[in-house]
């Protein structure tokens, strides 16, 4: 049964060619939890930004660092969801500095958070409590809410550290 | 599996437009070799760009960071840059990101060429 899985855990180091292992390998395990095609689409996408994210201002470009993404079954306002969570071992990484933008202007670059926040149900940036660097904690429901749902039970705003709150 | 190939980028002409074709998935290590070519191709002086991805299945930001700047380049210029044959997880990405609006998007190329 899905609450039974293990967690599936998968770690490359920083080098951007490892992207699509990745990607693969979150497909994969979001197929097996049973995630509709068409949301884990998305969430491979916002995995793949926030593994991006690691390499290019955590670890500065640097490569040889390891990077960690696991994927394992939750719960989300008592529905059925995957947990993505994407792990590093940078330091000094400011977690205030992590933002998202306006998607109003249109200019290149800093899409990365914002995928993730519009893609996640939730998402949270914390410092890891058994070493060095970030965690990225993500939560994605494993079938989209209707929208007859959404209309008369609005869900709180995707704000980090809050929606992370009301995850199980 | 996962696809480790470099992408291929390769120019013709189409009724009088510049076709940029790209085949292969677009992440963080292989924007920059795209937007080399991309921008060489514009410095060229091309009026009208189209730029093909039916052979794109993926595509991450970095990707679209590249085509937003080509298209910031482009419009300086008062030149076109047109997007065709988008697949479904590469048009999700510029959904997402409320693109989809900002460019010119045709079905194929040959319309692309035309619009």
């Amino acid at each position: 049964m899905m609450s039974t899985q293990a967690p599936v855990t998968v770690q490359i180091d920083s080098d951007p060619q490892k992207l699509c292992i990745v990607r693969a390998a979150v497909e994969t395990a979001l197929g097996v939890l049973g995630m509709e095609s068409t949301s884990a689409d998305r969430v491979v996408l916002a995995v793949d930004e926030a593994v991006t994210n690691v390499m290019r201002h955590a670890y500065q470009g640097q490569p040889g660092q390891p990077v960690w993404v696991t994927v394992e079954p939750a719960r989300y306002h008592d529905q059925p969801a995957a947990r993505i969570i994407v792990e590093d071992q940078a330091t000094g990484v400011d977690l205030s500095r992590i933002t998202t933008r306006s998607l109003d202007e249109v200019k290149p670059g800093g899409l990365g958070v914002c995928i993730i926040r519009d893609v996640m149900d939730s998402y949270e940036y914390s410092h890891r409590q058994d070493g060095d660097g970030v965690r990225l904690t993500m939560i994605k429901r494993l079938q989209s809410p209707k929208k007859t749902e959404a209309s008369t039970n609005p869900e709180p705003p995707k704000t980090p550290g809050i929606q992370a709150k009301q995850a199980e | 599996m996962a696809k480790s190939d470099p992408i291929e980028i390769s120019t013709s002409l189409i009724d009088g437009a510049t076709l940029f074709k790209i085949d292969g998935e677009i992440d963080f290590s292989r924007s920059p070799k795209l937007r080399t070519k991309l921008l060489d191709t514009l410095n060229t002086g091309v009026q009208r760009l189209v730029v093909d991805l039916s052979g794109v299945p993926y595509m991450d930001s970095s990707g679209v960071a590249t085509l937003v700047e080509a298209l910031q380049v482009q419009r300086r210029k008062g030149n076109k840059l047109i997007l065709c044959g988008l697949q479904p997880k590469v048009r999700g990405i510029f959904e997402i990101a409320r693109l989809d609006m900002v460019f010119t998007i045709t079905a194929d190329s040959e319309t692309g060429a035309k619009a």
